[in-house]
């Protein structure tokens, strides 16, 4: 059970599907089952330990789980994330990084985060699923 | 007049030489070479394939595999949002460092611009610059920052149709070596499916060639088992009606060779060498009494031998069955005496068989030694196999046979030479 937004309290995420708007605060995600890994953010060349939501929930909660996400980043940015990817590998929209709220020079507040895994996920391939300063999550028909 | 066919002339040698064992590669030799001309067109493929790809996909990794300006095009966005931003009296200030630092967090991150130095070599404006003008943060520094990432991302587009023009030259001759490595991997397996057709067909008429010289080998042998197997079964006839000791003991002694020459004869395990390849079993032997015996049935047959012994190396019933052979012909297609004669030439034997018949024209005199010829009497039973066996077994001797015609006269006068046998089991 989520906990209630609060008044005024900002929107962080929304969950997008043709049967409705799901729309989560900070303190809504943490309060959804989290993953942590370390991983190298490939942009930033630099490594941090991230803690958010698998994506596999967020799509269950969004009401559109298997299918593949398109995923929206405040910035304009969009891209198409395979349900066979991020069903099958633990890919998360992180909301913490080494224990602290990620910042937007660092690619916060929310930001996709895959593991290293260059034999599966290539960097030439996958790059694109790193996607920072993410708003909105919707299922690609 | 019956003869028959000659031991060809590269029979002999191949009775010394046996090619057909000689050189013969190793049954996995040649399984492991089929298997490689087999494999050949694909593995020439994937070298080919592997080879031609290559320079396209080098070129890829030469260019960040596959190079996109995202990057540098959402660097002006970030900037341009922010300078609207700050010039846009509705858009709450609480926002705008947020709308700021997405700008800086690129900017001052060369790590996420692919090929960035690359980039920046195509002209004056510079990342560094862009950050270094965000950080002053001032309306006119945010501007200039905009119109530097402009000047950046106009250079990335250069660098990228550049690189998009490497690509397809890469990708066009990709194309020609494609083809050119279809034509090649193609024209390989014509070439060796033509191999294969040939292999097939040398092989079918080799098994012919086999099956040929079986039944030439079983025709010989048939023709060879005739008289001592008629010899065999008229002394049995005999036997019953002799009347004395001495005429028993003599049919015996006629049956006891008949028998012996059956069983020379007619060793099915040795038809190659008793008929084909021919391989004598050699002794040092008188020949007078090879050819006397051709005589001693007596009737139209009669034989002049030296008074001294004429020794010679030879195989002691093969050169029988020449002598048989000359005198049954002789006997078969002419009417008159058949006169049999040895003699020592130039240091070698020679055995002369002379008949009195209407004899052979020079011209026809070769052809009866190919097998299943027969004389001018051809009319009379026979297949023609003799002369071409009695030609092998002389020639197998080191020697030969040949025709003539009698200085003196009519008829046909057959001429046997022994010389120094070729190839044997045993010298004596």
């Amino acid at each position: 059970m989520l906990p209630a937004a609060k008044p005024g309290e900002r929107v962080m995420l929304t969950l997008e599907s043709p049967g409705g708007r799901f729309k989560l605060t900070r303190a809504q995600l943490l309060a959804l089952p989290t993953m942590r890994y370390t991983t190298e953010q490939p942009q930033l060349h630099r490594t941090f330990t991230y803690e958010g939501v698998p994506l596999r929930d967020l799509a269950r909660l969004g009401g559109f789980a298997g299918k593949d996400l398109r995923v929206y980043a405040s910035n304009g940015f969009m891209t198409i994330i395979r349900a066979s990817d991020y069903l099958n590998t633990p890919m998360m929209l992180a909301h913490t990084a080494g224990g602290k709220t990620i910042p937007v020079l660092e690619k916060g507040p929310l930001t996709i985060v895959i593991p290293s895994n260059a034999t599966q996920l290539p960097a030439r391939l996958y790059s694109r699923y790193w996607v920072w300063y993410a708003v909105k999550i919707s299922p690609a028909p | 007049m019956s003869r028959a066919r000659p031991a060809a002339p590269e029979q002999s040698k191949k009775s010394v030489a046996r090619p057909e064992q000689a050189g013969r590669k190793p049954r996995t030799v040649v399984t492991a070479r089929e298997v490689l001309l087999a494999a050949l067109p694909a593995l020439l493929t994937v070298l080919l394939l592997t080879l031609v790809t290559r320079p396209a996909y080098t070129k890829l990794l030469e260019n960040d595999n596959g190079w996109s300006p995202y990057a540098y095009q959402a660097l002006v966005q970030d900037i341009l949002r922010y300078q609207v931003g700050l010039l846009d009296p509705a858009q709450p200030a609480e926002e705008l460092p947020e709308l700021r630092d997405h700008a800086r967090s690129s900017s001052r991150n060369p790590g996420q611009f692919t090929s960035l130095a690359r980039v920046e070599s195509y002209g004056d404006a510079r990342l560094a610059t862009v950050n270094r003008l965000l950080l002053q943060d001032t309306a006119e520094s945010v501007a200039a920052a905009g119109a530097e990432a402009i000047l950046l991302n106009s250079q990335a587009n250069n660098f990228g149709q550049e690189t998009g023009g490497e690509y397809f030259k890469a990708i066009s001759e990709m194309r020609y070596a494609l083809i050119l490595t279809a034509i090649i991997t193609g024209l390989l397996s014509m070439l060796l499916t033509v191999r294969a057709l040939w292999l097939w067909r040398t092989e079918r008429e080799r098994r012919s060639q086999r099956e040929a010289r079986q039944r030439e080998a079983l025709s010989l042998a048939s023709h060879e088992l005739r008289r001592p197997l008629q010899s065999l079964m008229l002394a049995s006839d005999l036997l019953r009606h002799a009347e004395t000791p001495e005429q028993r003991q003599h049919l015996l002694t006629l049956i006891e060779d008949s028998a012996t020459q059956l069983a020379s004869r007619a060793d099915l395990t040795r038809l190659n060498d008793l008929y084909l390849d021919v391989t004598l079993k050699l002794m040092r032997t008188d020949l007078r009494p090879l050819v006397l015996r051709a005589a001693e049935t007596g009737g139209r047959v009669t034989a002049a031998v030296p008074d001294a012994p004429l020794i010679w190396p030879v195989d002691i019933n093969r050169a029988r069955q020449v002598i048989e052979n000359l005198v049954e012909n002789a006997l078969k297609y002419t009417s008159g005496p058949v006169n049999l004669t040895l003699s020592e030439q130039d240091g070698q034997p020679e055995i002369d068989v002379r008949d009195f018949g209407p004899g052979i024209a020079p011209e026809l005199r070769e052809q009866l030694f190919l097998p299943y010829e027969r004389g001018p009497s051809g009319l009379i039973e026979g297949h023609g196999l003799g002369l071409s066996l009695v030609r092998r077994y002389a020639r197998a001797h080191g020697g030969d046979v040949t025709l003539h015609t009698p200085e003196d006269g009519a008829g046909t006068l057959v001429r046997v030479r022994f010389g120094t046998p070729l190839l044997s089991e045993q010298s004596v």
